[in-house]
């Protein structure tokens, strides 16, 4: 048999082995990332000494954990939604929580999706009891996700630096699993922070562990 | 593998991805060959126009940016790495994400909710995803072997 005849039947063989049925679209992969993403977020919270638990939009503590699969409410009631609760157990540094795929009101009042946001928790507080959206003053770190199996297109980084516009800080991020060049070439050249390779097993998701617990270092640092 | 090779594997893979409904995979595979890849090429540009002369006075070589269509090899490369993206991360990070989630050491089962629907769109279920484990151990080493034989030439 040719070569890649043996290839061919390598990769089909094992390929319809592996499949998992969940993942059946772009979107469902989408908002797998993200979830990845908050994973390494939560991770990073806890390695800067925080506790970090788990409730819902009702305040209580999820055997299963509910997340959103497009941008929505932080107050939102539909389902039992879930964030991260991150307590750096220190009375002086307000506690935070991570949310995923949430509106927050940008500079212009106009509201902006966060596929990871990390929030006063305060405000967030706040938000559920009022029904309203986090300011963007309130966010101390969000993450902007992409899942692309075959490189990014420019349109993104143009996306990202009109978000970034509306809900300003340095602690915003660009956050791939794959790479872009023109992509990391625009973001760069307006000193924009990114992360590309974010997948299991590829150093690069120590790299942006790294820039996201400098995150919530500044952030201890400011308050203690 | 010569590039005749390469292409033939390419659409024998592609034609996989929509068999096994990968068809977003597909699709997005499909969309980068159609923009084809960044080149920087050197070229000998017009500087200045003589209007006494009625042409260019000056010529200087400069940098132009121009787009190249993806070989064989870099096609099958392109797919190759879908795969990988599109199945093998997504299980490794369905796992990573159940455990760093956990409760206790108890892996956690995740549902992805749209606000409008009674059905989750996706759940996570770390039992499910221990079955599969061997199933993509084959697969990551049968797309490592491609890469070889693609490094490897004709």
């Amino acid at each position: 048999m040719a070569i890649e005849d043996d290839l061919f039947q390598e990769i089909q063989t094992a390929l319809g082995a592996a499949l998992t049925p969940n993942i059946s679209s772009a979107s469902n992969a989408w908002d797998l990332f993200e979830a990845y993403v908050l994973t390494t977020v939560v991770d990073a919270a806890r390695r800067q000494g925080a506790q970090v638990t788990y409730e819902d939009v009702h305040g209580n503590t999820p055997t299963v954990i509910y997340f959103r699969t497009s941008p929505g409410n932080l107050f939102s009631r539909a389902h039992d939604y879930c964030h991260a609760v991150v307590d750096f157990q220190n009375p002086g540094i307000p506690p935070l929580e991570i949310h995923l795929g949430v509106y927050v009101s940008g500079k212009s009042g106009i509201t902006h999706e966060c596929d990871v946001a990390v929030l006063d928790r305060a405000e967030a507080q706040v938000c559920r009891r009022s029904n309203v959206h986090p300011r963007h003053s309130s966010v101390v770190l969000s993450c902007e996700c992409k899942f692309y199996t075959s490189g990014l297109g420019v349109d993104l980084a143009r996306g990202f630096l009109g978000l970034v516009t509306e809900i300003a800080s340095t602690s915003r991020f660009f956050v791939t699993n794959t790479t872009g060049n023109s992509v990391e070439k625009v973001l760069s050249h307006h000193g924009k922070r990114w992360a590309h390779d974010v997948e299991p097993g590829k150093p690069d998701v120590d790299q942006l562990r790294f820039i996201i617990e400098e995150a919530f270092q500044y952030y201890k640092a400011k308050h203690s | 593998m010569s590039p005749e090779q390469c292409e033939k594997l390419f659409n024998r893979l592609m034609n996989s991805l929509k068999e096994y409904k990968l068809d977003w995979v597909r699709d997005q595979v499909a969309k980068r060959i159609s923009q084809g890849k960044a080149i920087k090429k050197s070229v000998v540009a017009q500087t200045e126009w003589d209007s006494t002369n009625q042409g260019p006075r000056r010529r200087r070589k400069a940098t132009f940016v121009g787009t190249e269509d993806f070989g064989p090899e870099e096609r099958l490369q392109l797919v190759v790495q879908s795969i990988r993206h599109a199945v093998v991360a997504t299980c490794d990070m369905q796992l990573e994400v159940s455990e760093g989630l956990a409760s206790g050491d108890e892996p956690r089962v995740i549902h992805f909710y749209a606000e409008d629907e009674r059905e989750p769109a996706v759940v996570v279920e770390p039992k499910a995803l221990f079955a599969k484990l061997e199933a993509l151990e084959r697969l990551r080493k049968a797309l490592e072997h491609v890469e070889r034989e693609i490094e490897n030439g004709d």
